[in-house]
């Protein structure tokens, strides 16, 4: 063995120092290659299992590497029909034994080359005589220091090269050796425990007498137990009569004759109404088969838990093309949102969000704009204003802001900065536009909700008594300042929010009995909307009768005059 | 037998005083007699061996049967049988594939003596084909004549239109330690049973799939401490849906439960298509089906049904058992169904798949429309929210049915097995309707 590490090597030198008999304790032991249960390859990921798996793999390496030295001991108890031995040492890595996959590992190592072993044609003369040879003088064998004979004769032989011929062309034979159904001899620990108990069962045995167990699958040789299939066209010979051993009570039961139930089932199938129609569709479907090919892997495959991986594997393989069309995500621009990854609307509105949200007092918009927008001259009217005099002038009509067609449009910080400076005289713009002058100045405007009062108060906690609209070429800003004002001002114009907005609740005590005026002298007009739903009790002696009513939601109305005093 | 005068078949001979019809069976032959709507045929078996459908019959006993039984009398041996009664037909036939169906048997059992000597676990059988062919017969016969050499196999029944075990709707699997009775079948005790809630498959495939797997690893636990269940095997019988989902659902229970051998009934194509898709090491065997299966109507699988449902309460023909009806209030029970409406792909949110509804429990408001419902009993104990998660997969400890819905009082009045209180709160809503008038 070429091991690296010198405390094997002087291990292993030691070991081989051995008597017999200790050795064959010390070879003797379990030989079993470690299975774990079927379940555990399902990976977890736990790290328990990794490291079950990792101990798995460590002793399987250590028993395959071990094994090399008696290869010639192991190769000959394999079966007569599969002798290759490098096939048995690639078998760890699991390629079904009729896979022709595995033909490729049938060039034999230089290791084997090195043993020369036997042309496979006299191997079955050869096999009686070498296994009664004793075990510990194949162990002698050390696999670094082959016979320098052996080597003489691999040198010489000129048989070598259609030894690896014979090689080459075994996996064939070997496949239609192997009876369908019937598991091939595969587990080392079968043959490995066999070389070991040499003397105590004799090969032959095994290999002949019933079917092969030892793995969870196969287990059954299905050509010394006979099913009446019907569907296996190639044997129509009669059945031969059950060992009555098996049947339940005495029965005298003659032979089964399976050919007239078949020509019985070609009839039916032949008298199947719309035939054509049907035979058009097997034909399709042989023909889909034949484009696919037979599944090889499925067929190959040696155990359910084999068989459930590879379906698992292919599930999945087809789920992710499913979920992750190629043209999107495979070139440079892929999309925003991996839809895999589930997030919540908000989180996709955010992430998409290309305006952000802004308010009506927020510093980024006081704080800009200096000096570009400012009051140019105020306007007097001369009708109204007699007292005008230019040392006390007195307030103002309007106050003019002067500016080019060309510039910037103003920002909100600007228009408040300017109508704060303005106080309350409104404030123009005047807009030149190659010798046209347009004026453009806010006006009084009320939002439009089901509560006139909501929204003037609302206005009036904003500190703008004059909200305006600034027309014409600045669409983009009204519409700017109209969501500024709903976000700053008002949730909703619900009554909910309103009597929320009031405080005015069962539990506030101290308001419950309140009119929400200044002055008492105001009145407050209370209107409530009842509906008779219906009667329910009709007295006629009393000429009274119950009725059932549906009062609506109380709602306070104050005149519009009134509504002015409660605002100041 | 070989003294017996074998007369000539078919002949109706009949029998002064008793108003019966003798029927002289040769060896291998098969009386098939089918009982007329509103009838009851008796059977007595005068001489000689026979057994209907696995069972042996016993001389001089008369059995009875039903009203739209199909039966079938088969001999080994040859035997002197009596009908009384009005029968729709009643003819011997020499056609019947039962030989082919023994020699299946000997195959089995030669598995099961392997499997005993060498301390393996016995032969899983699964057994297909379309509707009508005599699955679940086939599966009888073989249970029965299993049982009869002493094993203990195990029925798995996923057919969920016509369960053989429990009430339609549901998934099961029993341990036949005796033969089936002639009348009643197999006798019922201690079933396993899985709700799935309707009775086709391709109403929630996923489920069905997903309750397999259970029943599956809950027949190898069995079988990692039941050393004579594990030789016994298993015998699936499977619905008659063999098509597209239905055939994968197949080879998924094939898979799940580690089948070795599939018998395939009357269908080549099937036959094919499982050789092809199944592992090499699986036996797959095509048997053809007996000429004496009927096919059975819409109205008779849900008469069917509903005497199944009927037998659950009250017993067989509606004598052994005495139902309790008691109310429930709605606040101490939670009513579930599993599987959310499938809605297109379109309208899931993101990143979720449609399997993921399937296996959705939904919660039901009760109301009146609960009426009439078979609800099932789950195994899962009853907790909170956190419970939920296994209420799919646990097992069902009875039915109930709601007779009636008080919504004022919030109770509804349910038809139980077993007297007040219920034994767990989380019930299972089932598409199957009851109506309780007999």
């Amino acid at each position: 063995m070429a091991d690296p590490s010198k405390t094997d090597d002087s291990e292993r030198i030691f070991s081989e120092l051995l008597s017999p008999s200790e050795l064959f304790a010390a070879r003797s032991r379990s030989r079993k290659l470690p299975v774990r249960g079927q379940k555990d390859f399902y990976p977890s990921g736990c790290t328990q299992q990794k490291q079950m798996l990792q101990n798995t793999l460590d002793e399987h390496w250590e028993l395959v590497s071990e094994e090399r030295v008696e290869r010639l001991g192991t190769c000959r108890c394999s079966t007569g029909t599969s002798p290759s031995p490098s096939r048995r040492a690639t078998r760890h890595s699991c390629p079904p034994a009729s896979c022709p996959s595995s033909s490729t590992s049938l060039v034999p190592s230089l290791y084997e080359r090195q043993l020369n072993l036997p042309p496979s044609r006299d191997r079955g003369a050869n096999q009686l005589k070498r296994k009664r040879s004793p075990s510990p003088e194949a162990t002698a064998t050390v696999a670094s220091s082959p016979r320098p004979s052996e080597k003489q004769e691999d040198s010489t032989n000129p048989s070598s090269a259609q030894d690896k011929a014979t090689n080459h062309s075994q996996p064939s034979a070997a496949q239609q050796a192997i009876p369908e159904g019937r598991r091939p001899p595969a587990d080392d620990d079968v043959t490995g425990r066999n070389w070991w108990s040499d003397g105590l069962v004799p090969l032959e045995q095994h290999q002949d007498g019933g079917p092969s167990h030892g793995g969870p699958t196969s287990r059954w040789d299905f050509l010394s137990i006979q099913f009446p299939d019907l569907g296996a066209r190639d044997t129509p010979g009669p059945l031969a009569p059950p060992d009555p051993a098996l049947l339940p009570g005495a029965m005298a039961v003659g032979v089964c004759s399976v050919s007239s139930w078949l020509r019985r089932l070609n009839t039916w199938r032949e008298k199947q109404p719309g035939g054509k129609q049907r035979r058009r569709r097997e034909e399709e479907e042989e023909r889909a088969r034949r484009r696919t090919g037979p599944d090889r892997e499925v067929q190959g495959c040696r155990s359910w838990a084999e068989y459930r991986r590879i379906m698992e594997r292919r599930r999945k393989g087809s789920r992710r093309s499913d979920s992750r069309p190629a043209h999107l995500w495979e070139k440079d621009v892929t999309p925003l949102h991996d839809p895999r990854q589930g997030t919540s609307t908000a989180e996709l509105l955010e992430k998409i969000s290309v305006v952000k949200p802004s308010r009506w007092a927020d510093k980024s918009c006081s704080v800009e704009g200096v000096g570009t927008w400012q009051i140019s001259f105020d306007v007097h009217q001369p009708a109204v204003n007699t007292e005008f005099r230019k040392s006390s002038p007195g307030m103002p009509y309007s106050r003019m802001c002067v500016c080019s067609f060309d510039g910037p449009v103003p920002t909100l910080g600007e228009l408040q900065r300017v109508s704060q400076q303005s106080g309350d005289v409104p404030v123009t713009m005047a807009v030149v536009d190659h010798g046209d002058i347009s004026f453009y100045t806010f006006k009084h405007f009320l939002l439009p909700c089901d509560l006139p009062q909501r929204a003037t108060l609302g206005a009036t906690a904003g500190g703008n008594r004059t909200l305006g609209m600034w027309e014409q070429r600045t669409a983009v800003t009204v519409f700017t300042l109209m969501v500024c004002v709903w976000g700053g001002v008002a949730e909703d114009c619900s009554y909910a929010s309103l009597f929320k907005h009031l405080n005015l609740n069962n539990k506030t005590d101290s308001q419950v009995h309140l009119r929400p005026v200044r002055n008492w002298t105001t009145p407050t007009v209370v209107r409530v909307n009842m509906v008779v739903y219906g009667i329910i009790e009709v007295n006629e002696k009393a000429q009274t009768f119950t009725v059932q009513t549906w009062r609506s939601t109380v709602s306070i109305i104050l005149t519009t005059e009134k509504r002015q005093n409660l605002i100041r | 037998m070989a003294t017996e005068v074998a007369e000539k078949t078919g002949e109706d001979v009949p029998v002064p005083g008793a108003g019966g019809t003798r029927f002289d069976l040769e060896k291998e032959t098969e009386l098939r007699f089918e009982v007329e709507a509103g009838e009851r045929v008796q059977l007595e078996l005068l001489t000689g061996l026979a057994e209907v459908f696995g069972s042996e019959l016993n001389r001089n006993k008369k059995y009875t049967f039903g009203p739209g039984s199909k039966i079938a009398v088969f001999t080994w041996q040859g035997c002197g049988v009596c009908l009384y009664g009005k029968t729709e037909v009643a003819y011997v036939s020499k056609d019947t594939p039962m030989l082919l169906y023994l020699n299946t048997h000997a195959a089995l059992e030669q598995m099961r003596r392997l499997a005993e000597r060498d301390n393996e676990r016995g032969p899983r059988v699964m057994v297909v084909g379309p509707t009508d062919v005599g699955k679940s017969t086939v599966c009888r016969l073989l249970l029965s004549y299993a049982v009869r050499l002493g094993r203990r196999p195990t029925l798995v029944e996923l057919d969920v239109g016509q369960s053989g075990v429990s009430v339609p709707g549901t998934m099961s699997a029993l341990c036949i330690e005796r033969p089936a009775d002639v009348e009643e079948g197999f006798s019922v005790q201690a079933p396993l049973v899985f709700h799935f809630g309707s009775t086709s498959p391709g109403t929630n495939i996923k489920l069905y799939n997903k309750l397999t797997s259970s029943l599956a690893e809950v027949f190898s636990q069995r079988c990692e401490v039941n050393r004579k269940a594990s030789v016994g095997g298993c015998i699936i019988n499977t619905c008659g849906w063999v098509k597209g989902s239905g055939y994968q659902a197949l080879v998924h229970c094939a898979s799940a439960f580690e089948v070795d051998v599939v018998l395939v009934l009357d269908q080549e194509r099937l036959y094919n298509e499982l050789k092809r898709d199944l592992p090499h090491f699986v036996r797959v065997v095509l048997l053809p089906k007996s000429g004496g299966v009927v096919e059975r109507s819409k109205e008779c699988r849900r008469e069917t049904r509903d005497e199944k449902i009927r037998e659950y309460f009250y017993g067989f023909r509606g004598v052994s058992f005495y139902p309790h009806a008691f109310d429930v209030r709605f606040s101490d029970v939670r009513i579930y169904k599993i599987g959310a409406p499938s809605i297109p792909d379109s309208c899931l949110p993101l990143g979720m798949s449609q399997d993921d509804t399937q296996l959705k429990l939904v919660p039901v408001t009760p109301g009146r429309d609960l009426t009439h419902h078979v609800l099932s009993v789950s195994c899962a104990e009853d907790g909170e929210e956190g419970s939920r998660r296994g209420v799919v997969e646990s097992p069902v400890c009875g039915f109930i049915v709601v007779t009636a819905v008080d919504t004022q009082a919030q109770v509804m009045t349910v038809l139980s097995p077993a007297p007040r209180p219920l034994p767990r709160h989380t019930l299972l809503i089932m598409d199957i309707r009851f109506i309780d008038l007999k």
